[in-house]
């Protein structure tokens, strides 16, 4: 392997973990924080990336302004949803996941309605660069920065800000919290809306490379729960780590054959084999195989032998 | 315009089925069963159904079918509808989902009592319901691009197959662009076949049999099988830049395809590799995607919106009407629909009945007429369509610039394995060895 052939497959490494970083990310607190199985999680990629596609195309934004303005709106829709559907729902998780459910029915049918069902496109913006014999996209690599400043940012909200000690706070004990003087409901709701920015933000930046549709995403729902769950109790180191371990193999899968199976007959173009491994669809039967291998091996997760809260 | 069968319904239907009875019996003074299926006999309607994908990833291609359907209906009702009755069209949204093929396949049949279904949109879609079909006798068309082989009595094809794609576009890529090919496909029944063909084309020069005097076309790297929902391409494309082809052959199919040309061109190999397709802009991929990141990609398809003929004119100018927009494209998926009722309706029309033997003796007479893709005729011996076939590369204005055209190609793969005049007893679909 060449020396320009091992930095591409670092980069493909790298590629996959900041996907599963982005997906997991606003999941990461919703549901790993705050145990709220949300349905329309999904729904939350498809609203960013159809805010980028509605600023761009009617109001005229430039795509990076688009972008940001992303997670304002999709927070804003999930302070609307804790208000109106989940509050009253706390503490009946399976009313929660109905509820969810039909919310996120809901969503794709409005944005089908204002959109049509049809796939459409965000123009990408910029180049590639070069790698000995390769070229690949700059985007990828913005987006891997944009990934871990967001990773960075949670941790220092959650870490050193009042309101990430008081959102903490009120997930770990929310009677306690209450009796300390903390606002506890409007803590959720805006724990909640934190999560659907990153969500938001995480559809928005997708959206230059995927094709916009309202039902995109479906695609990555389970890729974000697979991971948040491997990650365990530990939010943020735990989503770090899975997504590492995952990406990693999903990654290596994709780009190499492990071993051929040779078949029986007569095969155009001859030999007759399957090869399994160096293909997407082995690198995503492998990132499901091993998170099951996980979790058989870590019941709670990665990060499973922390406290949870921590 | 979905429609559900409530109580009251049923109880029309089976009142009006009974009166059917009666009346046939009156008439021709022996009850025949085909009478008690015709519930619409003494209607001045006649039901026909459609299954197309209206949602999810393969509406790419449902939504410009969906349109020529109900456009091609309203043209055949406008101008006085089939024998005296006009058509009722009833649709049913299979939603890109399998499952709902085979399921709404027998509500047509069994409770609409459709004279005919056009439909299915994925080779696993049409091969999902293509039993219910035969089980049925029910007069079926496919108006869609595939892998060939379809041998079936009651099915007439009117999309295109490998030879009619595969042969011209293997002969322009050798000549422009080179020898070594890469292949993407999508992973399904359309992928492997196709797959399978195209390795016969491309390493004979662009015959079924080899091209003599012309270049031999040879594959690098391995053809790679790609489920529909995979949207990451980035392994993918650097495979491909390893094993440095001249040409790359795709044969991605629906929404989650689509960013694979967008992932491709911003990796910088747009003008480094050229790319042929059998499958691009069939969903009207080229009017999603900016113009610059897939100017000039070959693809090779017997209808394109820039063909300039007096039914074209016509036709383009009715569908713009219909959708409300100047700009509209309709693209092959659409002529394909359109040419699939309009020759269904002449087969109607000189059987003079809508039994499924009659239309289908009238079809194997060798219809041809001269539709918005030019002029096509109907192989009596394969249920396929003969016609000219264009080929072109997509310009700066999100359409087409033909570049090379070929009269009269023939489904030849098909034809040669495929004779239901000989041996009607067929329901099958044949594959290269």
């Amino acid at each position: 392997m060449g020396l320009d052939t091992a930095a591409m497959l670092g980069l493909e490494i790298l590629n996959s973990i900041t996907i599963l970083v982005l997906l997991a990310l606003g999941l990461a607190v919703i549901f790993g924080m705050m145990r709220i199985v949300n349905l329309a999680q999904c729904e939350f990629f498809t609203l960013g990336a159809f805010t980028v596609l509605a600023a761009t195309r009617w109001a005229g934004l430039p795509l990076w302004a688009a972008m940001c303005l992303a997670p304002v709106v999709v927070g804003g829709v999930g302070i609307v949803l804790e208000r109106l559907v989940i509050r009253p729902l706390y503490g009946r998780p399976l009313d929660v996941m109905l509820a969810t459910w039909g919310v996120s029915l809901l969503l794709v049918g409005v944005i089908t309605v204002i959109f049509g069902a049809v796939t459409q496109g965000v123009p990408f913006a910029l180049g590639s660069f070069r790698v000995g014999q390769y070229q690949y996209p700059q985007y990828r690599i913005v987006m891997t920065t944009v990934a871990a400043a967001m990773m960075a940012g949670l941790y220092a909200l959650f870490r050193y800000t009042a309101f990430g000690r008081r959102a903490r706070a009120t997930i770990a004990n929310p009677e306690m919290a209450a009796a300390m003087g903390i606002n506890t409901p409007r803590m959720f709701m805006l724990t909640f809306g934190l999560g659907a920015g990153l969500a938001g933000a995480t559809g928005a930046i997708l959206a230059p490379i995927v094709g916009v549709v309202p039902t995109m995403g479906a695609l990555y729902i389970a890729r974000a729960f697979i991971t948040v769950v491997v990650g365990g109790p530990v939010v943020l180191l735990g989503t770090l780590s899975s997504a590492s371990v995952l990406g990693f193999i999903e990654a290596l899968i994709s780009r190499f054959s492990l071993f051929t199976i040779q078949t029986g007959g007569h095969c155009t173009p001859p030999p007759c084999q399957i090869s399994i491994g160096g293909s997407a669809f082995f690198g995503q039967i492998a990132l499901l195989i091993f998170a099951i291998v996980l979790l058989r091996l870590l019941p709670r997760g990665i990060s499973g032998f922390r406290r949870a809260g921590q | 315009m979905a429609r559900q069968l409530d109580r009251r319904d049923f109880l029309k239907t089976a009142a009006a089925a009974a009166g059917g009875v009666v009346a046939g019996s009156g008439i021709t003074g022996f009850p025949y069963v085909m009478k008690f299926r015709r519930s619409w006999a003494a209607s001045n309607t006649v039901p026909v159904g459609s299954l197309l994908d209206k949602t999810g990833g393969i509406n790419i291609y449902g939504l410009p079918a969906i349109a020529a359907t109900e456009y091609a209906v309203n043209e055949i009702n406008a101008k006085g509808g089939l024998l005296g009755k006009q058509l009722e069209l009833i649709q049913y949204d299979t939603q890109s989902d399998i499952a709902n093929f085979p399921k709404f396949a027998k509500k047509l049949i069994l409770e609409d009592q459709v004279v005919v279904i056009h439909g299915g949109i994925t080779s696993a879609s049409r091969e999902s319901f293509r039993p219910v079909i035969d089980e049925y006798k029910q007069l079926y068309f496919y108006n869609i691009i595939y892998e060939g082989g379809v041998c079936d009595k009651y099915v007439f094809v009117t999309g295109e197959t490998p030879t009619q794609q595969m042969g011209p576009l293997a002969k322009y890529a050798l000549r422009k662009y080179g020898t070594k090919a890469y292949t993407v496909a999508a992973d399904y029944n359309f992928g492997h076949i196709s797959w399978k063909w195209w390795d016969i084309f491309w390493r004979n020069g662009g015959g079924l049999e080899p091209v003599a005097g012309g270049k031999r076309g040879s594959h690098v790297g391995k053809v790679e099988f790609i489920p529909l929902d995979v949207t990451d391409f980035n392994a993918t494309i650097n495979r491909i830049q390893e094993a440095k082809p001249d040409v790359l052959m795709s044969f991605l199919v629906g929404g989650a395809h689509i960013n694979f040309y967008r992932q491709f061109a911003a990796a910088g190999l747009k003008n480094k590799i050229p790319i042929i397709t059998t499958t691009f802009g069939y969903g009207n991929e080229h009017i999603v995607l900016d113009a610059k990141e897939v100017e000039g990609l070959v693809a090779a398809y017997p209808y394109f919106d820039e063909l300039d003929n007096p039914q074209n004119r016509a036709f383009k100018a009715g569908m713009k009407k219909k959708m409300g927009n100047p700009d509209y494209y309709i693209g092959d998926a659409g002529a394909e629909s359109y040419n699939g009722w309009w020759f269904w309706a002449k087969g109607v029309q000189k059987a003079g009945s809508f039994e499924r033997e009659a239309v289908t003796k009238a079809m194997e007479s060798g219809i041809e007429w001269d539709s918005p893709m030019g002029h096509v005729k109907m192989d009596p011996a394969s249920h396929h369509v003969i016609f000219t076939v264009h080929l072109a590369a997509v310009n700066d204005k999100h359409g087409w610039k033909v570049l090379e055209s070929f009269p009269n190609v023939p489904p030849t793969e098909t034809m040669q394995l495929c004779d239901l005049l000989k041996n009607p007893d067929q329901h099958t679909q044949y594959q290269p060895k």
